[in-house]
């Protein structure tokens, strides 16, 4: 039993590595059954639409998806029609932008995920190049083909082109390779730019290294423990309702957060040097329920476990 | 069972380097794919710069990772541009050190990316497809410098017998690449040895010392982990409680930001105050009150396992 609970912890301690590998292998998967299964290119002036639709429509849907799963997108637009000071405060219209450009970064893991495999793979870029009628691409393409290669350059992803087999071979060649030189300047610009710019957030942190180690420790356990205390007072109240109804009682009071205490707690939490609290719950009930008037400096992205000024 | 528990405590003991063969053998198992699955040389005037993003583009993004697995680039980073105050020294010490720790953090971050070319260079198929687009390679190829010649070279990744043809007396691609690959893995190996021996040798601290020190950091690592969750656990036990039931919160101490700065500084050794770390600097000299705290340590270089414990925790 201790063996597996080593081996357990061991796991957990590296779940954002676990994690992300397993998106890779899922989009690894998913690209390849998309490009067996579903894909046909139609070696047809339409292959150009074709392969860009194949190529960035999954993309996009893996970015919606983001967006949904990311927790803080509810806690930012939640009730935001009926009080718009939420998403503004105080008319500061930066905040939206930066807590929404937060939410963007993390949701675009999967989509640039999704563009290196299939860049990497080839065959949607093959199929749109070789249809894209660009007089200048077609000629960089089969400057030192026959005369075929510029008519029939679309047939020739599907082998049906009257071309000879070594040209056909080698424009084949010439179209993946782009693809796959594309593909690795994609995941290189976009691991190099994840590197910087989570450097410059953790530069230009307020909080330091240990602390911070502490404050995700303690976001971990208040949502634990505000899940319990959920389920133990809706238990309560709901068995109290339900007694009362059945039995024709009157109710016993129990004492609930008032409308304007869940609104207050449902902020999202900025972090200020000169306080000592973790989170906006935290911070309600040592100082009691007042507006948020302190300058927001530091927020703590759950998400991606990184704290960005 | 008892096995069972044997092995595991072998794993546990011998963890970094179990790892780091993990790493190596996942590099060259995922090289081995890439090579015979994705890898199909162009064979036309593209060869050299697609064979060197293969070769060089999966060693980049390996050096980017580990940098970013490593715990110690978060320490050296987290809160440096905003620390008003530098607590202890000169500017050019600061330099010095967080220059050492750069290159030691580098040194640790190059096992995937090395491991991967090394492979690759042993598989020869990258190397064949970019040296065969190389005019360099294609002048000591073909001495006469004929066009035909070149236009031969270039499509021998894709035509076996033609690379038989027209090598002649020089060593073929292949050959050529598996030997720069064997050189690469002995002069890493060769580096490596000598700049282990090189710190060891400087290093402040006898070998049970050093030892002991070891097991120290990572029994206060763990033993850090547990105490936080737990002051984390009675301080969210409080808030809740108090938010749910509107009382008011009983008093709860909690180290203040301050208190935190000061020990997630960089640890350096002093040999004449024995600490093993900057917790015990810090409880030790009353709580960094004492003008002691703030004296400077000696150096640094084989001090790598202080702040490198906290992997487990930084969550990565």
């Amino acid at each position: 039993m201790d063996a597996f609970q080593t081996i357990l912890k061991f796991f957990m301690n590296r779940k954002t590595a676990i994690g992300y590998s397993f998106m890779a292998l899922l989009t690894m998967g998913g690209e390849r059954v998309f490009s067996l299964v579903a894909f046909r290119c139609p070696c047809s002036n339409e292959n150009f639409r074709y392969g860009l639709v194949f190529l960035f429509s999954p993309a996009v849907v893996l970015l919606v998806i983001g967006y949904f799963l990311n927790t803080k997108t509810w806690k930012l637009f939640t009730g935001c029609w009926v009080n718009p000071r939420k998403i503004f405060p105080r008319g500061n219209i930066c905040h939206f932008f930066y807590v929404f450009g937060q939410i963007t970064l993390n949701a675009l893991v999967a989509p640039v995920m999704w563009l290196s495999v299939a860049l990497l793979n080839g065959t949607f870029y093959e199929c749109a190049m070789s249809g894209l009628k660009n007089p200048a691409y077609l000629h960089a393409v089969c400057h030192s083909k026959s005369e075929k290669c510029f008519e029939e350059l679309h047939k020739v992803a599907c082998d049906k082109s009257s071309l000879p087999f070594s040209e056909s071979d080698e424009l084949k060649r010439t179209l993946q390779a782009q693809s796959q030189i594309l593909g690795w300047c994609v995941i290189v610009t976009s691991a190099l730019l994840s590197l910087l710019t989570t450097c410059c957030a953790s530069c230009q942190s307020k909080v330091s290294h240990l602390q911070l180690m502490f404050w995700r420790v303690y976001e971990g356990t208040e949502k634990e423990q505000l899940e319990q205390i959920f389920q133990l007072y809706a238990t309560k109240l709901s068995e109290r309702n339900l007694k009362c109804f059945f039995e024709n009682k009157e109710p016993e009071p129990i004492s609930l957060p008032a409308f304007q205490a869940w609104e207050d707690a449902s902020q999202l939490y900025s972090f200020n040097s000169s306080k000592q609290h973790y989170s906006t719950i935290h911070r309600l009930v040592e100082e009691g329920q007042k507006g948020i008037s302190e300058e927001r400096e530091t927020m703590l992205d759950l998400a991606d476990r990184r704290e960005i000024p | 069972m008892e096995r069972l528990h044997k092995a595991m405590d072998f794993f546990i003991r011998h963890q970094t380097t179990l790892s780091y063969s993990m790493v190596s053998l996942l590099t060259a198992g995922s090289e081995q794919i890439f090579s015979s699955v994705v890898f199909k040389c162009p064979c036309n005037s593209g060869n050299m710069l697609y064979g060197f993003s293969f070769l060089l583009a999966p060693a980049f993004i390996l050096l980017l990772l580990g940098y970013m697995v490593n715990a110690r680039t978060w320490r050296l980073f987290t809160g440096k541009c905003s620390q008003q105050k530098c607590l202890q020294r000169s500017p050019w010490g600061t330099c010095a050190s967080s220059c050492q720790l750069l290159v030691q953090i580098t040194a640790k971050a190059s096992v995937a990316p090395l491991t991967w070319i090394a492979v690759a260079l042993l598989g020869a198929n990258f190397y064949e497809c970019a040296a065969s687009g190389n005019s360099r390679i294609a002048r000591l190829f073909c001495k006469d410098n004929g066009t035909d010649c070149q236009n031969q070279l270039l499509k021998t990744p894709c035509d076996k017998e033609l690379s038989a043809k027209i090598s002649g007396e020089w060593l073929s691609l292949k050959a050529q690449s598996q030997l720069i690959g064997w050189l690469l893995i002995a002069s890493i190996m060769t580096v490596a040895l000598i700049s282990t021996c090189v710190s060891r040798c400087c290093s402040p601290v006898s070998y049970l010392q050093l030892k002991f020190w070891k097991i120290y950091s990572k029994k206060e690592h763990e033993l850090f982990e547990i105490k936080a969750k737990e002051h984390a656990t009675k301080l969210a036990e409080r808030n809740t409680n108090c938010f749910f039931e509107a009382t008011d919160p009983a008093p709860f101490h909690t180290p203040s930001n301050e208190d935190w700065q000061k020990i997630s500084i960089l640890y350096t050794f002093d040999s004449e105050e024995q600490y093993y770390s900057m917790i015990h600097k810090y409880v030790s000299t009353n709580r960094g009150n004492s003008p002691k705290f703030n004296e400077e340590g000696q150096d640094l270089t084989v001090l790598a396992f202080v702040d490198e414990g906290q992997a487990s925790i930084s969550g990565l």
